[in-house]
């Protein structure tokens, strides 16, 4: 789920003090449905589970840090990256169509996006 | 990696031991600084000799290897001019070693294949080490000791690189979840957890510090050559799987950064700071006091983000922004269509982070949180070609400029009429009239401070007070959020009786309640607290007293103070009020000096008294 909900008080107490492990929630195994295991993708898909909400935000704005980062991933030239960025503004909606969209269809949406476009469909190949 | 091969062959011929005899050689080789370091042997406390603080068999070659540096190296030497190659050889599992032995001994510089290292070292992709300080949360003083890792920057020039996947390693204990917070507590003091490396990219350390825990990092970026960080690398492989047990206060977080660091820059010798402890905050100071330090970033946490945007939205706009969080207007309504697009799209991004901010510090639920979230970024999705938001300012002083931790204080004062003289010792870490910069407002954090009195009329001494921990956390509420102040303390403290006598008893405070901004640096408190005393000149033995505390606390680099009304009406032993009218203040000389100065009138058991002091607290 990209909007998680959260109760978040507990990591205040515990984690502060004691320096403990951090919980380890992405694990690179994570199953896209219809995505072959190509390392750049499955980077991205990481990214996008771990902070989904802050990404949607970069998509929504066509600025931000992850999606320069998802646009880095997929090795898109830096020239290119005003036209990434604003492709995937334009299809904010087709990217996140509801509340309750997964990350799995917004990897698969923004491949699918790359694919049909011909500036960047190498770059999911 | 060749590169740097073939300025090891040179330093090779260099070597100044090359010459001497073997036996010589390595008696002298495992005193030295880097093989201490490299096995990571500390001197034992009680008897002559080393031990490791590896915990970990597969960490050693030597049976006797986490006691004899010269065992170790001698079963090194053996293991690395075994002929053969791959991952199990020597010198795949100890790169580092490898490299040190070999520019110092006269060893034949035989290239090897190490698949499963060169794969992990291609996959770290790294050019320039950052240490990364995890700052305190204001509502969060457990917070304050910081926390740190390292992140490993791949190369600026290369285009296909971000920081944001960069690789981090960190060092935690490897607690078992079932486990209580008191148990979890206990084993991280007296041992008893293994200590464990993660290497995980830097978008989920920046998930849990800036998003969870609302925590500003500060992103160090160490002057190491690529010689040193390739020192660093290979040793962070040797360790990468091995147990060294952890501790909170020392042997942590931080400790363990510290040691990759001396591998790989020998002559820094950081661990030899570390004393009895080591706060991680202080640990930073340290590495840039060394000069390791090249640039310094800033990364706001989410909370200092938020609260940021809001307050550079417009006034009317800030009203739009909360009544759209709470529902009340719909973000495409008329009063936030009517706005131009630039205005239109920083309210969108401020109510966007407040109510992420809530859905995961105040758990707003899914079910409101999430179609709101969708429905801003829908409508900021229709806006483009504005201009980025302004990011906030880079504080002025960073955490490891504040003042240093602890403080030793001397003052002159008056009590009931008797004149004294006072010497306060603080090992940490904070207090609210401390002079505040590089620290969070309203935050205070106190650990075994002692306060003596010398009472000069008839020169006794007397112990004043003895602070456990003292813990206060002021966080002002405001329109859009509403945190809870609260406090905590225990220890010994000099107590007023019926008879005039003030005696030592144990104590056990806390309060909770509201703050609010009065001005930029200056906020209102309101508490409800309660006290609870044990001493056997109390009537029953012990007492207990519920309470109010009302107050005003100014924190500015040049002066701080704090003052206000405390009642208590204690119940058990004896029903009486005791109210007390008090002013404490700092005039700050600088970051590492201050003149503190206190004033209490008081009414007890149906009597006045007064209290005042003035002094000097000096930080080390």
């Amino acid at each position: 789920m990209i909007w998680k909900g959260q109760s978040g008080i507990a990591p205040h107490v515990l984690a502060a003090t004691t320096n403990g492990a951090a919980s380890q929630t992405v694990s690179m195994t994570l199953g896209i449905a219809g995505c072959e295991t190509n390392a750049s993708i499955q980077s991205m898909a990481s990214l996008i589970d771990a902070r989904g909400d802050a990404v949607a935000h970069d998509i929504a704005v066509g600025q931000g840090e992850n999606l320069d980062a998802i646009a880095s991933s997929l090795r898109i030239p830096q020239d290119q990256w005003p036209e990434f960025r604003s492709l995937l503004q334009t299809n904010f909606e087709s990217i996140f169509p509801s509340t309750d969209v997964r990350s799995s269809h917004v990897v698969a949406e923004i491949v699918r996006i790359l694919e049909q476009d011909e500036r960047f469909k190498d770059h999911v190949a | 990696m060749k590169m740097y091969f073939a300025a090891f062959c040179s330093i090779l011929l260099l070597s100044p031991y090359s010459s001497g005899s073997p036996k010589g050689n390595i008696v002298h080789l495992a005193q030295t600084e880097e093989w201490l370091n490299l096995v990571h042997y500390r001197k034992n406390l009680a008897s002559a000799g080393y031990k490791s603080q590896a915990d970990d068999p597969g960490f050693f070659l030597s049976e006797q290897g986490q006691h004899s540096p010269e065992a170790e190296l001698e079963a090194t030497l053996n293991a690395l001019r075994q002929p053969g190659e791959g991952d199990g050889h020597a010198r795949c599992r100890f790169p580092a070693r490898d490299r040190w032995l070999r520019s110092q001994l006269d060893l034949p510089a035989t290239d090897i294949e190490c698949p499963a290292y060169e794969q992990w070292r291609e996959e770290l992709n790294t050019e320039t080490v950052t240490l990364v300080f995890a700052a305190s949360y204001l509502n969060s003083p457990s917070s304050m000791f910081g926390h740190t890792f390292t992140r490993l920057d791949p190369p600026q020039d290369d285009k296909d690189t971000d920081l944001l996947l960069a690789n981090t390693i960190s060092y935690a204990a490897d607690a078992e979840a079932h486990d209580s917070e008191l148990m979890f507590a206990y084993r991280g003091i007296f041992g008893g957890y293994p200590g464990i490396t993660t290497i995980q990219p830097y978008y989920e350390k920046i998930r849990l510090y800036t998003d969870i825990e609302n925590r500003d990092l500060w992103e160090y970026q160490l002057n190491l050559t690529p010689a040193e960080v390739d020192m660093m690398l290979a040793h962070a492989w040797e360790i990468r799987e091995r147990n060294f047990d952890y501790y909170f206060f020392d042997e942590n977080c931080a400790y363990r950064l510290l040691a990759l660091i001396d591998v790989a820059r020998p002559g820094t010798e950081l661990l030899a700071e570390v004393s009895t402890h080591a706060i991680p905050s202080d640990t930073v100071r340290w590495v840039v006091d060394k000069d390791l330090v090249e640039q310094v970033h800033y990364r706001p946490s989410a909370a200092t983000k938020v609260s940021f945007a809001l307050n550079h939205l417009p006034a009317g706009d800030q009203t739009l922004a909360a009544a759209i969080a709470n529902g009340y207007i719909k973000v495409d309504g008329p009063e936030v269509q009517a706005l131009s697009p630039e205005r239109r799209a920083h309210l969108l991004d401020a109510s966007y982070d407040y109510v992420r901010y809530q859905s995961e510090a105040e758990g707003w639920p899914r079910s409101f949180a999430a179609p709101l979230s969708h429905d801003l970024l829908r409508a900021r999705s229709g806006i483009s070609g504005t201009a980025p938001p302004p990011e906030p300012e880079v504080p002025q002083v960073r955490d490891d400029q504040g003042h240093d931790t602890l403080r030793i204080g001397h003052a002159g004062g008056r009590q009931h009429g008797r004149n004294y003289a006072e010497l306060s010792v603080r090992p940490a870490y904070h207090d609210l009239l401390d002079p505040p910069e590089g620290y969070r407002p309203g935050a205070q954090l106190q650990f075994l401070r002692f306060d003596a009195r010398l009472y000069t009329d008839n020169d006794e001494l007397q112990v004043e007070q003895i602070v456990g921990v003292e813990i206060r956390s002021l966080s002002p509420r405001d329109g859009f959020f509403s945190p809870l102040s609260w406090q905590v303390g225990f220890g010994g403290r000099r107590s007023d009786t019926e008879s005039g006598k003030r005696i030592l008893t144990p104590y056990l405070e806390g309060g909770a309640g509201g703050s609010w901004r009065l001005g930029n640096r200056t906020q209102a408190l309101a508490m409800v607290t309660g006290d609870a005393e044990v001493d056997s000149d109390l009537r029953r033995g012990y007492d207990l007293a519920p309470g109010a505390d009302l107050g005003v606390l100014h924190q500015s680099p040049r002066a701080s103070f704090l003052g206000g009304i405390r009642t208590k009406a204690w119940l058990v032993s004896d029903l009486h009020r005791e109210d007390t009218l008090y002013l404490n203040a700092g005039w700050h000389l600088g970051r590492d000096m201050s003149i503190a100065t206190e004033f209490q009138r008081k009414h007890h058991f149906d009597r006045y008294s007064s209290q005042w002091q003035l002094g000097l607290n000096v930080y080390f």
